[in-house]
């Protein structure tokens, strides 16, 4: 019987210890790379970002627009579509292309178009409530030379506990004045997402 | 020693026992709230209860999607979906417990199909809340799964795959200018629905349309001429139409529930060597419960599910207006619960009974050191804790039905017998409808 009751003490055990998981919270640098899931995350949007950007940013077309121009090219980070099968927030990895843009400093970045709406209203609201030495003048916005689009892409396999995932984000530069294509790149990783059964 | 460990096993099973009522109770609130068309009252449901579990937030999900609160129910089946995945890791603690108790102290991780067909939902989500974008992430995310699904074993001899979740994957695909992706959804879903007895039911008429409509933007001419030998074809609406997909989701799927064998065996069966004896009592002990006479040697107590019966489909049209047509059968989830319970039904009664096995050697031994007594309370808890894992996704449907239709653009009131619905036709584009009929 003293087994018996023992089995069941254990047993009360190991109920305890799954109602008994305690939540932790701890603070970490924002650039620290962490994969739970192995779904899409901050570290991919970011690598994946800084990887095309480098990329973009060698190949010859900055060095041409600067010859023709004389002036570094103005870039705007258009559209990016999701087509994988997770929900990627692309407002943050069209962020993040800008961040590697303007760190690069070989281009120059303007705002996007429901930013420059907000830029408008501002210098609206300016026109009337501040003073007239501060007011910013109408017609001087910096208009884009080329727009960055792209879409990302998501190839798996699986079985069992495994799971590859290869991300790749497909870009394109796009002289908005004649629709030429100054630059194709991609970028891509490869994660490997393993689950034990025990 | 002996009372406060006695007390602890005793306290554990009341406590475990409760917290199975209320998850049975809860059940039979959100059914009975859903039959009554009240999806609000279902979300009230779960107001006193920590979902921590897959059915708990695949059903407080779906209801907070038919409720209207979109945000919420995205939460929800996130968590759910998180949550299976972590359970494919099975925990070998409880994997123990339920050797010795039953297969509800298991970790729920989904029937094959729950897994899928939260996608489905969470696409419907997407669609109601004007996200098509994001439906279209869940009609990829549903053809990843059927992928993975179908590599596990032959989709024609079991369900490997879903042909109403292909279809509805490339409808999705098509509304994104997807169209390849959507032919190959397209040619799974006619190839899935031809095996009708695995899946339930078959081709929806507006599959074959479909196809012929894929084909030729596709330019694939061999087999857009080889579809127009088997079905017809629709063209592509006018200048100030669009399409809509009418979906629509009737009854409540059959509730699992536990199938209890319970007999005594009686000390004088030994004598009993062909087993004809025992057969007998147990046959005739089974309605009447005692034997005049016999002394009860142990008892036994086998539950295994079971799926009760369905409601027969009901043929179902719609109206718009001046415009009406009928609605198909395209997935039947009654029949769908049921091939996933009897594809892993021998598996069930192999545990339930090593289960029984068990439990009788711990009457058994009991008896042996402490006593009659103790056997017999061993024997009674060991029965008494005995029942079949009965959990699942309660809220679904029991049927959805579909229709591909053409209207013309503009702001559009549905009507499926007593269900309707509003939605803004934009023309030349495809538009989805979602109805729950209850």
């Amino acid at each position: 019987m003293k087994r018996i009751f023992t089995v069941g003490l254990l047993i009360t055990a190991v109920f305890l210890a799954g109602c008994g998981n305690k939540t932790t919270v701890t603070r970490l640098e924002s650039d620290t790379d962490i994969d739970l899931s192995g779904h899409w995350n901050d570290v991919d949007s970011r690598l994946l970002a800084e990887k095309v950007v480098v990329d973009c940013m060698a190949h010859p077309w900055i060095g041409n627009h600067v010859r023709e121009d004389g002036a570094p090219p103005v870039v705007i980070v258009g559209a990016i579509r999701n087509k994988t099968s997770e929900h990627i927030a692309t407002d943050i990895f069209i962020k993040d292309l800008e961040r590697a843009f303007v760190s690069g400093g070989q281009v120059d970045v303007v705002a996007s178009m429901d930013e420059r709406e907000q830029l408008r209203d501002e210098r609206i609201d300016q026109k009337v409530h501040a003073s007239a030495e501060t007011i910013k003048e109408f017609g001087r916005e910096l208009g884009a030379d080329y727009m960055l689009i792209g879409v990302i892409n998501e190839q798996g396999d699986e079985e069992g506990g495994k799971r590859v995932i290869f991300f790749q984000a497909d870009l394109e530069l796009v002289d908005i004045e004649n629709n030429r294509k100054v630059w194709i790149g991609s970028s891509e990783h490869k994660k490997l997402r393993e689950q034990s059964r025990f | 020693m002996k009372r406060p460990l006695s007390f602890l096993l005793w306290l554990w099973l009341l406590l475990w026992l409760t917290g199975c009522s209320q998850n049975a109770a809860r059940d039979a609130r959100v059914r009975e709230a859903l039959d009554n068309a009240d999806p609000v009252a279902a979300l009230a449901a779960f107001d006193e209860e920590e979902c921590a579990s897959v059915d708990c937030l695949l059903q407080r999900g779906h209801v907070a999607y038919l409720a209207g609160d979109y945000r919420w129910a995205q939460r929800n089946l996130a968590a759910a979906e998180w949550l299976i995945q972590e359970h494919w890791t099975l925990n070998l603690g409880l994997e123990a417990a339920s050797l010795a108790v039953n297969d509800g102290v298991r970790d729920y991780g989904g029937e094959q199909f729950e897994k899928v067909w939260v996608n489905f939902v969470r696409a419907l989500g997407y669609l109601a809340a004007g996200e098509p974008w994001e439906a279209a992430v869940e009609g990829r995310a549903i053809t990843r799964k059927l992928t993975t699904l179908s590599d596990q074993g032959d989709d024609l001899d079991g369900y490997h795959n879903d042909p109403f979740l292909q279809y509805f994957a490339g409808l999705l695909a098509e509304a994104e200018g997807e169209i390849n992706r959507a032919w190959i959804n397209y040619r799974a879903a006619e190839r899935l629905y031809a095996a009708a007895e695995i899946y339930g039911a078959e081709a929806p008429a507006s599959l074959g349309a479909d196809l012929i409509r894929a084909a030729e933007a596709l330019s694939f001419n061999d087999d857009a001429a080889e579809l127009r030998d088997h079905y017809s074809g629709e063209g592509a609406p006018g200048p100030g139409e669009g399409e809509l997909i009418i979906l629509v989701s009737e009854g409540l799927i059959p509730p699992k529930y536990s199938e209890n064998i319970a007999f005594p065996i009686f000390e004088d069966d030994d004598d009993d060597e062909d087993g004809l004896d025992a057969w007998h009592v147990a046959s005739y002990s089974y309605d009447h419960w005692h034997a005049p006479g016999r002394d009860v040697a142990y008892f036994v107590n086998i539950a295994l599910p079971a799926i009760a019966e369905g409601t027969p489909a009901p043929m179902l049209d719609w109206s718009a207006g001046a415009w009406r047509g009928d609605l198909d059968l395209a997935a039947d989830l009654g029949h769908l619960s049921r091939r996933n319970l009897e594809e892993r039904y021998a598996t069930v009664v192999i545990r339930t009974l090593a289960r029984g096995l068990i439990k009788y050697w711990a009457a058994e031994k009991a008896e042996e050191k402490k006593g009659e007594i103790a056997g017999l309370l061993v024997n009674l808890l060991g029965a008494a804790t005995e029942w079949a894992d009965t959990r699942g996704w309660a809220s679904l449907p029991e049927r959805i039905h579909m229709a591909r239709v053409t209207l013309p653009a503009g702001r559009q009131r549905l009507r499926v017998g007593p269900a309707s619905g509003e939605v803004e036709i934009r023309s030349g584009e495809m538009n989805f409808l979602h109805l729950r009929l209850y």
